[in-house]
This record gives structure tokens, C-alpha cells and sequence, in this order.
């Protein structure tokens, strides 16, 4: 089957697309031209001739290629694919551990005392339950992941998206309640003759308040989501690369 | 609701390869490589798909949900990914063959009329 590495090497060449896309569209190509080249066996071809016809079938010209790399290259997924495949090395995961460390330290212990959330004020409770989501999708995959040692890449994939995305509304009701803080102080203040300076003071603490919840909230599920991403990228990536080898390393496994 | 597809002459070809896809789905779930195989044998040879063509369709119908493409492990360990319509896709395989009836009825019209 070394034609079909070498294929697959040159295909991977064509393919602009971030990892951990790539990998997926080689593998699937990959088992594709396989079972192809099996079908044509099964009829009585010869495997060379099997597999150079599954390969006349495949007929990968650079204009399918073009559209396959358009159809992955909606901005927030790319985005994304761009961003999870980045921390390959081991000192940047280190590095990206030690910075989350710091900011989880910093301000865990602050965060997890019952005077902040009471503090923050009602915006405190739509954080909470963007933590909530965050927290279902992201237990199972870790047990999947790390625990049952479960590979499929769909599975774990399924839902991921959505993580940068609860990060991304926390921080947006973080700011949007600054400013409902305000409007609430304001318009009490508005009630009173002479409003007390302590009314500002109170819109600056629950501001605070709330931002370093939802700050929090937003670096944990980012931190999950990265981590997650990583994982899978590497697992389809490691496949990927497997596909590539010549067919004796292949057979060895990793 | 979703509206009908229009078929602009533009988008013939992309509607076409969808319908032909979407309806050899509706039997089953299916690998790409069969999938092709699949609208030749059922079309006794008239629509031949080369699978560089399938794979921009496939991965973009998954992206519009109607289809949902999973793993199998397949022969030698060797994962292969296979596609089932859904809900939406059904849905969307009903406006393709009401759109693709009213432009195959007015083109025959047209023709016929050229005939003549």
C-alpha cells in the first residue's frame, strides 16, 4: 500500500486547512480509498490496478480540493481549529498551565467566598448557570478523554464549540451588568435629595464583584476547552500521522 | 419553516449533486465511497459522482445538519466515516424534488414548444 501513503502525503501537501480539520478529511479520504480499492479487488482487480482505479475514481483535482478547503473555512470554526492546535510543545503547555495557575490562585480563594456572589448582585445568576453548561459538557469528555481512554473523536468533538462560547457570554454579561449596576445605583440615587457617596461605592464594589466572577467563569471554561481541543487534535492528529508512515512503520504502531 | 430551494441556472449543478445525495441516503446510512457507488448502481450508470466532487458536498451538508456523518471502526483498525440524513435533511430531500418537478416541467414545456 505505499502508493496510498504517497498519495496521501502529497494530498496533505494541497489541503490549506488548520489541524486538526486536516487529519479528519485525510483520514476519511483515506478509508475511502481503501474500501474502494477493496471493492475493486473484490471484483477481480488486481491490487495495484484496484488501487490505481479507486484513484482514477477519487479524481481529488486541485478544484475539489479548493472546495473542501472553502466549505472549512467558516471564520469562528477555523478560528478556533487555529487556536486549540497551538500549544504543541511541552514548554508551552507550561507555561499556559502556570499563567492559568496564577490567575485561578489569585483569585479562587476570592472567588469562592459567599460575600462575592452577594456582592456581584442578580447578573451573578446567568454566569452561574453558563458555569452549569460548561460544567455537563465538559465532565463527560474528560471522563472520555482521560478515564475510559474513549478515542472517538465525534464524541469528544460533539458540543466543543460551545465552550468559547458560554466564556464569550460570561464576559458579556460581566460588562452588560457594569452598566445595569449603574442604571440600578443611579436611579436610586435619583430618588434621594442629597445621594450619599456610598451609593457609587456600592456600584464599584458589585462591578468589581461581578467582573471577577465572570472573569473566572470565563478562563475555566476557556482553560477546559483548550485542553480538550488539544487532546483531541492530538489523538486525530496522531492518527493522521500514522496514515503517513511507510506501510512497515505503519504495522509497528507508535 | 424552511422555503422551497429556488433553482437558478447557477445552482443547478449544486442542487442536483445535493438531491442526488440526500435521496440515496433516505435507504440508509453510508461511507462516502459507497454513497457513489450507490447513485451509479441505482442510476444504471447515468449520474457518476468522482468522490473529489462528493467530499466539498458531504462535509457541507453536515454543516447544514442535514446530514450526520459518524465514525465506524472499519477493516484493520482503519476508522471510516459514515453518513445518515436526518430530520432536516429528509425535510430538505421533499422541497428539492417539489423545486427540482416545477423546473423539470417547465423546461420540458420549453422545449417542447421549441419543437414545434
Amino acid at each position: 500500500m505505499k502508493r496510498l501513503g504517497e498519495v496521501l502525503r502529497e494530498l496533505e501537501g494541497r489541503l490549506d486547512l488548520p489541524q486538526p480539520a486536516r487529519s479528519r478529511v485525510l483520514l476519511e479520504i483515506a478509508g475511502d480509498l481503501e474500501a474502494l480499492s477493496r471493492h475493486f479487488e473484490s471484483r477481480g482487480l488486481p491490487e495495484e490496478e484496484a488501487l490505481a482505479r479507486a484513484l482514477e475514481r477519487c479524481d481529488l483535482s486541485d478544484e475539489a480540493i479548493s472546495q473542501l478547503v472553502a466549505v472549512h473555512a467558516g471564520g469562528y470554526r477555523r478560528f478556533l481549529e487555529r487556536l486549540s492546535a497551538q500549544a504543541q510543545r511541552r514548554w508551552e503547555r507550561v507555561l499556559l498551565a502556570v499563567v492559568v495557575a496564577f490567575v485561578l490562585l489569585g483569585s479562587g480563594k476570592l472567588v469562592l467566598t459567599e460575600r462575592i456572589f452577594t456582592q456581584a448582585g442578580l447578573c451573578v445568576w446567568p454566569v452561574l448557570a453558563l458555569a452549569a453548561v460548561a460544567l455537563f459538557t465538559v465532565l463527560p469528555k474528560v471522563y472520555g478523554a482521560w478515564l475510559r481512554q474513549d478515542h472517538a473523536g465525534r464524541r469528544l468533538r460533539r458540543g466543543l464549540a460551545l465552550l468559547p462560547a458560554l466564556a464569550g457570554a460570561s464576559l458579556l454579561i460581566g460588562v452588560g451588568g457594569v452598566w445595569v449596576e449603574l442604571y440600578r445605583v443611579a436611579r436610586r440615587a435619583s430618588l434621594v435629595e442629597e445621594p450619599s457617596p456610598w451609593f457609587f461605592m456600592h456600584w464599584m464594589l458589585a462591578s468589581a464583584a461581578l467582573l471577577v466572577v465572570c472573569l473566572f467563569t470565563a478562563i475555566l471554561i476557556l482553560s477546559a476547552w483548550f485542553l480538550l481541543a488539544n487532546k483531541i487534535a492530538r489523538i486525530e492528529e496522531a492518527e493522521a500521522e500514522l496514515l503517513l508512515l511507510p506501510p512497515i512503520q505503519a504495522t509497528n504502531g507508535d | 419553516m424552511a422555503k422551497n430551494p429556488s433553482l437558478e441556472p447557477q445552482s443547478l449543478t449544486k442542487s442536483f449533486h445535493e438531491a442526488l445525495i440526500l435521496a440515496a441516503l433516505l435507504d440508509g446510512p453510508l461511507h462516502g465511497y459507497q454513497l457513489a457507488l450507490d447513485i451509479e448502481e441505482r442510476s444504471a450508470g447515468a449520474f457518476r459522482f468522482k468522490h473529489g466532487t462528493l467530499y466539498p458536498i458531504l462535509h457541507k451538508l453536515e454543516q447544514e445538519g442535514r446530514i450526520r456523518g459518524t465514525w465506524d471502526p472499519g477493516a484493520g483498525g482503519r476508522r471510516r466515516k459514515r453518513y445518515a440524513i436526518t430530520k432536516q435533511g429528509r425535510r430538505h430531500v421533499g422541497e428539492l424534488r417539489v423545486a427540482w418537478e416545477g423546473f423539470c416541467a417547465r423546461f420540458l414545456e420549453f422545449l417542447g414548444r421549441a419543437d414545434a
